[in-house]
């Protein structure tokens, strides 16, 4: 079992150094359940269907997947994959002691991760968690706002939305038009 | 070409001069020399990696290019800022630049005549409207049909962007004070999707010279090159007339360091502002003991930049959400940058394009709850009004490089000597007071305590350091751009500016590179400059 001292262990405020590399399918399932409690934290995103309303972050999936894909295998530097991998670890070492749902206690619990307002402005004191909350959880919250999770809040666009082109679009479809037939009067 | 000259033209820099002098003298001959050379690295544009790290980080591929406030030596009455204001790069400042596409006003080209203080441009309104036409051609500037604030003989090739909710609560301010709300002239192509994201476009829909720089090496020009991480140090002579070529840093890996030489018929330096002074105060000898065409002091003189007004207030509630839709201003009023202002100052007004705020993700990474955030988001609204402040090139202000001590780039590094004098701080308040009656004149917004704020110099927009003059006495080129006493040295930048009235330089820089290139190409009729709509 991963224990307390994992998450709390003293780490320097930069980026933890790795390789890039492809990321596995359990690593991938891992990050993205942090992904989807992001949203069932702040209720962005639903599927409403006659009987429930579930809130549900799957539309943004590919978004996301391409997000997590570059960080972690595109040879620009630097690679996430120490992030997410210490990401995933923390989780599990949250989930493991049992205190709480280990998802509201990353977000919000400002013991354990440390004063940083968002990514990269790292606390004095920068740990396992604290990482997983900069690198990790505060991208994880940027992608979702940007990606349309802002229009929760009111707006209709918003700094990195991909809003669409403000010309009028051409049609789509192969309209169908009706040809004369030679010989025939219409 | 000179019998002895490696190439015909050697451009310095790689930015929207010197990319749009290049494609308009490929476009009279497509056969013509012409090597450009760059200090700056090659920096991939389009990338989707970097532009997710810029949306979640703030992070520009390019932050590392800017100047770094320490290495400049500031000296006068008021502090100057150049970090973030220029890129060195491929491409030059246009990687970031944010595209508000202006043009000067008639009267902005007569400052000296009409006040007495900084200088005449040696070429008119009229002389270069249809440049502008070309200028807006190239950069794709979108704008509105209906715009007086200068007469134009061609619409803007593009429609302008639509006012935003956050616009329209400013238009009884305007109406009130006799103010005229415009829609900002933007260069945008077709394909803009509205991200915000405009210092690294995901699509290339903003314009860049690195754009055109690409395209003119895959144009198929057989005598075109460009040399990035070549760091010119110096312009050699043949005589007090005549510049033989350059001397440069290779600082590419295959380069090693070396010094090289490159021999040209005509020099033209686009290295903006800063280097182009710089460049000519380092070189010379043995024929001028002070730099080419500085024999009476001016190059490097004149210094002048926009200094920033801003204005705030605050309304108590936000019952519809708005929030700044757009990383960019769609409303601008040019009726403070009239001539009846023009002895005091003009300026030029915009809505501050990140207000009314809205940084959901911030408060988010806060640990702020979803009902905090709602709360934030229908509670006190606050808006601006940021205005360019035009001041005026004065001699005693002025750079000159620092000795022996050189950039990460191997540039020169700098010392800036800005003094800003009584009457120009009084007469910027003045207009800060106009703006501020303005603002009152906004239903249910009262103004911030200590929100209007005349700010200090920054290195954005700088020019006027090689000013255009009928005289060497007085300056340093002549209307072609030529440096005074030299066949065929020539300077293409902000620096030639002898004033920059109150509004963004670079479309007016493009215009006078369309128009250096034909005067180059010796007059002959000139290719009319295609959008590079589509092209981009």
């Amino acid at each position: 079992m991963i224990s307390r001292a994992y998450y709390t262990e003293p780490l320097p405020a930069s980026l933890i150094y790795s390789e890039p590399r492809a990321l596995a399918a359990s690593e991938i399932d891992a990050l993205w359940e942090i992904f989807t409690a992001i949203n069932r934290a702040w209720s962005l995103f639903h599927t409403r269907d006659p009987a429930h309303t579930v809130l549900d972050a799957s539309n943004l999936r590919s978004t996301w997947l391409e997000f997590v894909r570059l960080r972690a295998e595109s040879t620009s530097q630097p690679s996430y994959v120490g992030e997410y991998e210490n990401a995933i670890r923390v989780v599990a070492a949250l989930r493991a002691e049992g205190d709480g749902d280990p998802f509201e206690r990353l977000f919000f619990d400002r013991d354990l991760v440390g004063a940083s307002p968002n990514a990269h402005e790292a606390a004095p004191m920068s740990t396992r968690a604290a990482h997983a909350k900069d690198y990790v959880v505060d991208e994880f919250i940027s992608v979702m706002v940007i990606a349309s999770g802002f229009k929760e809040f009111g707006g209709r666009n918003y700094n990195g939305f991909l809003g669409g082109s403000r010309f009028n679009r051409v049609t789509k479809i192969a309209a169908h038009v009706d040809l004369p037939i030679p010989g025939v009067r219409s | 070409m000179s019998a002895v000259a490696d190439v015909e033209y050697l451009l310095i820099g790689s930015g929207v001069a010197a990319s749009t002098v290049a494609m308009r003298l490929l476009a009279h001959d497509p056969d013509t020399s012409i090597l450009m050379l760059e200090a700056g690295d090659e920096i991939p544009s389009k990338d989707r990696r970097a532009w997710w790290d810029f949306v979640v980080t703030g992070a520009l591929p390019y932050d590392y290019t800017y100047d770094d406030d320490a290495q400049v030596s500031y000296t006068g009455n008021t502090p100057w800022r150049m970090n973030g204001s220029r890129v060195t790069a491929y491409g030059g400042t246009t990687m970031h630049w944010g595209g508000w596409a202006l043009r000067m006003k008639p009267e902005d080209f007569r400052l000296r005549t009409n006040t007495g203080k900084g200088g005449d441009w040696l070429v008119g309104y009229d002389e270069l409207e249809g440049y502008y036409c070309e200028a807006e051609r190239h950069l794709s500037v979108c704008g509105d049909p209906a715009d007086t604030s200068v007469p134009r003989s061609e619409p803007f090739p593009l429609p302008p962007y639509p006012w935003l909710a956050a616009d329209l609560e400013m238009f009884e301010g305007f109406a009130a004070s006799g103010a005229t709300p415009a829609r900002m002239p933007l260069a945008r192509f077709r394909k803009c999707m509205t991200t915000g994201t405009c210092r690294y476009c995901p699509l290339g829909a903003r314009f860049s010279g690195q754009y055109v720089n690409d395209d003119l090496r895959a144009g198929g020009y057989p005598n075109f090159e460009i040399r990035t991480q070549a760091t010119v140090t110096g312009i050699r002579l043949d005589s007090r007339r005549r510049a033989r070529g350059v001397s440069y840093i290779d600082r590419s890996a295959r380069g090693n360091g070396e010094v090289r030489q490159v021999d040209a018929a005509k020099v033209i330096i686009c290295a903006g502002a800063f280097e182009s002074p710089k460049l000519l105060m380092m070189s010379g000898r043995p024929f001028y003991d002070h730099g080419i065409g500085n024999d009476a002091g001016n190059v490097g003189r004149y210094l002048v930049s926009h200094s920033f007004l801003s204005v705030s207030g605050t309304a108590p509630s936000n019952p519809d959400r708005v929030t700044s839709e757009y990383g960019f201003p769609t409303l601008m009023s040019r009726s403070l940058d009239d001539e009846t202002r023009q002895a005091t100052g003009k300026i030029f007004m915009f809505r501050n394009q990140n207000t009314p705020g809205g940084n959901w993700a911030r408060l988010m990474q806060a640990g702020k709850t979803r009902a905090q955030i709602d709360a934030i988001a229908t509670g006190p609204r606050h808006i601006g009004i940021s205005a360019f402040y035009e001041e005026f090139g004065v001699c005693g202000n002025y750079l000159r490089p620092i000795a022996g001590r050189f950039d990460r780039f191997g540039l020169p590094l700098m010392e800036i000597h800005f003094d800003r004098t009584t009457e120009v701080t009084k007469n910027a308040h003045l207009r800060l007071a106009e703006m501020e009656e303005i603002f009152r004149a906004i239903p249910d917004y009262v103004l911030d305590e200590k929100g209007s704020k005349f700010e200090g110099a920054a290195g954005f927009h700088a020019s006027g350091t090689c000013r255009m003059s009928r005289t060497p006495e007085d300056g340093v080129t002549d209307g072609d751009l030529r440096v005074h006493g030299m066949d065929n040295l020539y300077v293409c930048s902000n620096a030639v500016f002898p004033s920059v009235g109150a509004v963004n330089p670079t479309l007016t820089l493009t215009a006078l590179a369309f128009r250096l290139a034909d005067h180059l190409a010796g007059g002959r009729p000139a290719p009319v400059a295609a959008s590079r709509e589509g092209v981009a």
